[in-house]
């Protein structure tokens, strides 16, 4: 479909707005569950570069809407955390045909297995990882009880017990059995931690490979269709995760740097002591998420709903973090 | 009788083709695409090789861990245990605190570690982990 009339239409529909001219409309790469398209416009005389995210022919279930993920992205911006400038937002389908929004387009390169290999990304390795841990608290300085953010999800009974009644619920809804995962959802039930004093907003996919990075600095956070109500250590657990360092397994901090400076920048801002023995739990959890994430992923193409042999491959993910809960599981004891 | 050279043996002269004869002269975004159908051909070709008696050694652990014996030719039999020990552990049947723990632990990993042999040898773990 061309998008090209509908946006310059909507644009020039804007009270703000007189002349436009469009110079460039690109769908970009990647995004299984949303579009993201190049956009270059000239706009009552100013060049804006700006990215239009827009609804892909598939979504998950229990991601955010585009008119939700605009809100978020509003709450962020000020708060200080580093996003791309949210402009507008269109729910009105009469222009694409689909609810759209337009950020500013930032800078640099988001390809996880490229900035886990190269030393000097974000300044350098220490200081990209003190930066991102400066990024995350800055998203958890967001408190529960927003109005803005109302549609958000409220985890119950506990972060963790919420977790992994739908972790087990996506089990049962899938074919096959699978009963090292139920290990690990067993595990991670008898080990739950109580419920938090405060929920924060938990950003719920922050990871290398969702922020924008350039040789000199990090230049946005990305991906917040999956924000909700939660444990701030779920998101320290997503990002440590030894599934989300791109190989860099050594690089305990998102395959960047040392978890230490990761933890250094969080507390910084925060000036409250991370729990490092209770990170495991919460890494655990990850893997189990990206598990199920796989398993769904490969019944969209299996179900012959979606067929992709990306969407094949990501099944084949799963023994791989299946063997990450047995050893972490292991190692931590219990249950 | 089929003739040789069969599936496993096409597959991976196939991929090996591709890898070195097609893949170099890609431009830049058709290389993540064109390694996603190398990996699927590789995979492919060790399945095709894999050991089938794996699924017996599996069938017959599961039934010792359930403690219970299976009908003979039972096609869905792999199937069918495997669901009715996802549900005891999910039951807490193989707590750390009871005696088939260590037993279903090492089976666990057996059986992910089989599977990994086919789709990602490089990740099996030795000894455990590598993990801190």
């Amino acid at each position: 479909m061309d998008i090209q009339p509908g946006i310059e239409s909507y644009l020039l529909y804007l009270d703000e707005v007189n002349t436009v001219e469009i110079t460039d409309l690109r769908l970009l790469s990647g995004g299984a569950i949303q579009q993201n398209w190049l956009l270059d416009v000239t706009v009552n005389g100013t060049s804006l570069e700006t990215v239009l995210r827009t609804d892909s022919t598939s979504s998950l279930e229990d991601s955010l809407s585009r008119a939700q993920e605009y809100a978020i992205f509003k709450k962020a911006f000020d708060a200080g955390v580093t996003v791309p400038e949210p402009l507008w937002l269109s729910v009105d389908p009469q222009w694409i045909g689909k609810p759209f929004f337009i950020m500013r387009r930032v800078g640099g390169t988001a390809a996880g297995h490229k900035i886990v290999r190269n030393d000097a990304m974000g300044g350098s390795r220490k200081v990209l990882a003190s930066r991102l841990g400066q990024e995350l608290a800055h998203i958890h300085s967001i408190k529960h009880g927003q109005a803005e953010l109302d549609f958000l999800a409220l985890p119950t009974p506990t972060p963790a017990l919420h977790r992994v009644a739908e972790y087990r619920a996506a089990l049962d809804a899938s074919n096959m059995p699978q009963p090292t995962l139920e290990w690990g959802l067993y595990w991670l039930e008898q080990n739950a931690p109580d419920a938090v004093s405060e929920l924060v907003l938990c950003h719920n996919d922050f990871r290398t490979g969702n922020y924008m990075v350039t040789e000199q600095s990090l230049t946005g956070v990305l991906d917040w269709e999956f924000a909700a109500w939660g444990d701030p250590l779920v998101d320290i657990g997503w990002f440590c995760a030894k599934c989300w360092r791109f190989g860099a397994v050594e690089n305990e901090a998102g395959g960047v740097s040392h978890r230490d400076d990761f933890y250094d920048g969080y507390e910084q801002v925060t000036g409250v002591r991370i729990d490092r023995n209770a990170v495991l739990y919460w890494e655990v959890m990850a893997t189990m998420r990206w598990a199920i994430i796989a398993i769904k992923q490969g019944d969209r193409h299996i179900s012959g709903r979606e067929p992709s042999l990306e969407l094949a491959l990501t099944r084949h993910i799963v023994p791989e973090l299946e063997q990450d809960i047995l050893n972490m599981t292991q190692e931590a004891g219990n249950a | 009788m089929r003739d040789n050279p069969q599936a496993d043996d096409l597959l991976k002269i196939a991929e090996a083709t591709f890898r070195e004869a097609i893949l170099p002269h890609l431009p830049a975004d058709k290389k993540y695409t064109a390694l996603m159908i190398a990996n699927a051909m590789r995979i492919a070709a060790r399945q095709y090789g894999c050991d089938e008696n794996e699924a017996e050694a599996e069938i017959a652990a599961l039934s010792e861990l359930l403690g219970q014996s299976v009908v003979d030719n039972d096609p869905d039999a792999i199937k069918n245990l495997n669901k009715q020990f996802a549900e005891a552990i999910r039951s807490g049947a193989f707590a750390s605190s009871n005696k088939g723990h260590n037993k279903a632990r090492k089976h666990l990993l057996l059986c992910v570690q089989n599977r990994l042999a086919e789709v990602n040898p490089k990740a099996i773990s030795e000894g455990g982990n590598d993990r801190r």
